[in-house]
């Protein structure tokens, strides 16, 4: 039987999370749109999601024990410093985007937790 | 996501925009001022910004990145003042020159402007953090 709390809730938490950092690093960014030698930073983590759907030890052996993947749930990402300055337009974009995405995520989770509840309601 | 570490960072940008916006203000209102307290004319007033790490004693994660903004200070143009001949002025000297303050009033306009998308910006970016923080709390409903 499925767990009740099963891996795309935790998945879709770490997604969350790793949305509203992005959307801080966004708002530092624009913040100091007008601060002299401020060079943008940049959240990438995309790239990193695709692959950890996939990762798991090589098993080179027979004898070796199959590994759980444990590490699903947290999406990985690094915090790069770009060498140029804020470019407003690009951030703008970036943060309207990153909105729509987070509320996305968000909304997804909710009807996740609605349909658990749903599932309990009909024992009544 | 920590909602006050969103609202600080958007708060301080919004403020600092508004002390250029300020500044310039003075700087317009002044344009034709040629008596100060300190002597002669208005001098055109400029104003610089510094970032500053956010103080965030339990996410540590995104420190480097997260920079807040503050004012480092206000400096005095030291380029001269403007002569303008005009003898019937009050504070002509005696070749009937006058010393106007060097502000250039298209230069302000247009850093004016420029201050008033960076605050638009930024109040954007504050609409985007508080429609995040209640489609959040909306989750459990």
């Amino acid at each position: 039987m499925e767990k009740l709390f099963n891996q795309t809730i935790n998945t879709l938490a770490g997604m969350v999370d790793v949305r509203a950092r992005k959307h801080r690093v966004i708002l530092s960014n624009v913040a100091n749109i007008d601060t002299p030698g401020f060079t943008a930073a940049e959240v990438r983590f995309d790239n990193e999601l695709l692959a950890a759907k996939d990762v798991r030890m090589a098993r080179t052996d027979a004898k070796h024990m199959t590994v759980k993947k444990d590490g699903q749930g947290s999406v990985s990402y690094d915090i790069r410093e770009s060498p140029d300055q804020v470019k407003l337009d690009t951030e703008m974009a970036n943060l309207s985007e990153n909105q729509l995405l987070y509320n996305a995520t968000v909304e997804i989770l909710a009807r996740k937790f609605r349909g658990i509840q749903a599932a309990l309601r009909e024992t009544k | 996501m920590d909602i006050s570490a969103s609202f600080s960072l958007c708060g301080s940008a919004l403020s600092a925009q508004r002390a250029k916006m300020d500044v310039i203000t003075s700087n317009l209102a002044n344009a034709d001022v040629t008596r100060t307290a300190e002597g002669g004319p208005y001098r055109k007033k400029s104003i610089a910004l510094v970032s500053e790490p956010v103080k965030d004693n339990f996410d540590k994660s995104l420190r480097d990145a997260l920079k807040t903004v503050r004012v480092a200070e206000v400096t005095e143009d030291a380029s001269p003042p403007r002569l303008v001949h005009n003898p019937s002025h009050p504070d002509a000297d005696a070749k009937g020159f006058v010393a106007m303050p060097n502000v250039n009033l298209m230069s302000e306009m247009a850093d004016m402007i420029a201050v008033s998308r960076s605050y638009e910006a930024m109040v954007t970016a504050f609409d985007a953090t508080k429609n995040m923080a209640l489609k959040t709390l909306e989750m459990g409903k």
